[in-house]
């Protein structure tokens, strides 16, 4: 019975058959042995639509893989059948059979909330943002112009922007090379200005290489100007503050209060306030040249000399006491 | 990172450490090593040295002169002989490691679930004296389930009967976790010593450890043949103990099956235990579906079909039975970060 059983399990094997073919097999095995369906659910405790379904080969019924091939393997040794081979031609029918059984365990939802990730983003994004912000903010407080706009009342004494400056700047080369001017000297050069008519601002930029002497003739046109670019005080001041070259300059109020604490620039000028007790401390003398009712002082000292607390008073300046006092110290110095 | 790191280059291992046999499963390679889980060590100037493990210490098992003792470290599922276990596993990765010294694996193993804190600890802590660089644990149950292929992580029950050689594990498992679980020491080497001292009482015949485990995988079965059927016979040799002299007698199947009723009938209890406490809706799950058998236990004749009869239930056994928990310690280790509930660990 046994060996006629697996010959026609062979035979069945070797004719060609449509899917459920094992199905098929294990049907006709039962129906060799001569029992009913619901006797073998009976005997095996497999639920009847189980075992209907296996037969049929109705796979997507049966409770999941490993129960399917367990209930073919059960069904198939209580017929006396071969199991492991039964098992097997269910595999190559079943590909779903094949297939592991997928483990997802059930993952707990996350808990509400803006993630970490997102929180540190947000928190570099706005520091960027307040950086720029602050940039953009801070950027626009423009630096104040360092040229003061000629006053209103003079403008009409400017009748183009270009020539005034560039007398102005010759004139700062003009003093450069000559420190140990005579006093006399200068004052005959201020004495000849008013007749002089400007040249032409090329000529001036070869003064600077010119010996002593030929600067006399030189300056005129660097002189000529004060009327237009050395505004007397406007608030009654009577001493003008010139740098001929850059200069650091302070001036400060004998009891304190510092008015003037920067580095005028080559052609700058300041005009002093007209107080008493003024005190001018300059960190290059040769640069720095005062006018007293637009007339210019002797020179305060050489290039790069540094005075210290000379008292403003227009009559000493006029009278070239500040340039004597520097006289003395300047032996002291090859 | 590190770590990933290192578990490139190492080969991590899940191993099923059995009381009979141990398992050893390398990731990406599959199951590389089984070999029974017997250590000889003999004793040379009173210093104890390895002789041998595996199948050919199991080979000295019961044979050995004075200096040798062939000694298995696990008895009922958890380790009996500390420091033998340990040489036994050293013995076991340095089989299938073969870049040793390189970087130490990441080492899973399965315990017994009704085992100890105490037992489990000593388990994990000779996995990593022996070079683990991280050792995780995982219940055996869940490991035979997953092993088995059964939906473990669905919300339906699934019922499982791991018979290894220690213990029988029975579990009801469902998404993922084990709902109940109940553990009885009985198993292979219950129904060993059952047929041993079945002969010893009937034929005054005394027989080996081994000798009594081939009759058991031949002829062993867990119900009587039909009626007037002895059903098929052995020869079993051993010592008579009337006269003293070696003998060779003939058992049946019958006799056999007679003699492991009582630890079939513990098994069954154990089944019929864990379904009593299962909850209503899981037991309607595992009328439909029925017991899924693992375990070298499982491969036991006509033992499905006792329990069958007792509980009135689908009972099949899984493929690979004998693998299905290294199996799923293996699976566990490929999918570990899916699979890391399952997993756990002593510290």
């Amino acid at each position: 019975m046994m060996s006629s059983t697996e010959a026609a399990l062979h035979d069945a094997a070797a004719s060609p058959m449509m899917a459920s073919r094992m199905g098929a097999d294990l049907r006709a095995a039962r129906e060799r042995v001569g029992c009913t369906l619901p006797a073998m659910s009976a005997h095996l405790r497999i639920r009847l639509p189980y075992l209907e379904a296996i037969e049929d080969g109705r796979i997507a019924d049966l409770p999941g893989n490993a129960y399917a091939l367990g209930f073919v393997r059960t069904y198939a040794r209580s017929l006396g059948l071969d199991a492991d081979e039964i098992a097997r031609r269910f595999r190559a029918e079943a590909a779903e059979v094949n297939r592991k059984t997928e483990l997802t365990f059930p993952a707990p939802v996350p808990e509400r909330g803006v993630p970490a990730g997102a929180m540190m983003l947000l928190g570099v994004l706005l520091a960027v943002g307040a950086y720029v912000g602050w940039y953009r903010l801070s950027g626009e407080r423009a630096i104040p112009d360092p040229i003061r706009p000629v006053p209103a009342r003079l403008a009409a004494l400017v009748p183009l922007p270009a020539p005034a400056p560039a007398p102005v700047q010759a004139a700062a080369p003009a003093s450069v090379p000559t420190p140990a001017q005579p006093v006399p000297s200068a004052e005959a050069v201020m004495a000849e200005l008013p007749p002089l008519a400007p040249p032409p601002p090329v000529q001036s930029s070869r003064i600077a290489t010119l010996p002593p002497s030929s600067a006399a003739a030189a300056v005129p046109p660097a002189a000529a100007t004060p009327p237009a670019s050395v505004p007397p005080a406007a608030d009654g001041g009577r001493i003008v503050l010139r740098a001929t070259a850059d200069a650091w300059v302070q001036v400060r109020d004998r009891t304190g209060p510092v008015l003037l604490n920067r580095v005028l620039r080559a052609g700058e000028t300041w005009p002093v306030p007209a107080a008493g007790n003024l005190m001018l401390t300059t960190g290059n003398a040769g640069g720095t040249e005062l006018l007293v009712d637009g007339v210019a002082a002797p020179s305060l000292g050489g290039n790069g000399v540094v005075r210290r607390d000379l008292p403003l008073d227009p009559t000493a300046i006029r009278d070239g006491k500040l340039a004597m006092a520097a006289a003395a110290p300047r032996p002291a110095h090859p | 990172m590190f770590s990933r790191l290192l578990g490139f280059m190492s080969a991590d291992m899940a191993i099923d450490l059995g009381t009979a046999n141990t398992l050893v499963y390398v990731k990406g390679r599959g199951i590389v090593l089984d070999e029974p889980s017997v250590v000889a060590i003999a004793d040379v100037r009173g210093k104890k040295q390895v002789l041998a493990v595996g199948e050919e210490a199991k080979l000295m098992l019961g044979r050995t002169p004075g200096n040798i003792q062939a000694i298995r470290p696990l008895r009922d599922g958890v380790i009996a002989d500390f420091e033998v276990a340990e040489e036994m596993i050293k013995h076991f990765i340095r089989k299938v490691h073969n870049r040793r010294g390189f970087a130490s694996p990441l080492i899973i193993v399965c315990v017994p679930s009704g085992s100890t804190a105490v037992e489990r600890r000593a388990i994990q802590e000779s996995a990593e004296s022996a070079g683990a660089r991280k050792v995780l644990l995982i219940e055996e149950p869940m490991a035979a389930a997953i092993g088995a292929g059964l939906p473990v992580t669905e919300p339906s029950g699934s019922m499982v009967v791991d018979i290894g050689g220690g213990t029988t594990e029975v579990a009801v498992i469902s998404l993922g976790g084990i709902v109940y679980s109940r553990s009885v020491r009985v198993g292979g080497d219950k129904m060993d010593e059952a047929i041993i001292s079945y002969i010893r009482r009937n034929h005054n015949l005394l027989i080996g450890e081994s000798s009594a485990e081939r009759i058991k995988m031949d002829i062993g079965a867990a119900s009587t043949p039909y009626e007037g059927d002895e059903g098929p016979y052995r020869e079993v040799k051993g010592r008579d103990l009337m006269n003293g002299v070696p003998r060779e007698i003939v058992v049946s199947q019958r006799a056999i099956s007679e003699s492991l009723a009582e630890p079939v009938s513990a098994i069954v209890e154990a089944v019929k235990v864990a379904l009593e406490n299962t909850p209503p809706e899981l037991a309607a799950d595992i009328v439909d579906k029925g017991i899924v058998l693992t375990g070298g236990g499982a491969l036991l004749n006509r033992l499905d079909q006792v329990l069958r009869d007792a509980t009135g239930l689908p009972v099949v056994v899984a493929e690979d039975a004998l693998q299905c928990v290294a199996l799923g310690t293996g699976r566990a280790l490929e999918e570990m970060k899916r699979l890391r509930n399952v997993l756990t660990s002593m510290y």
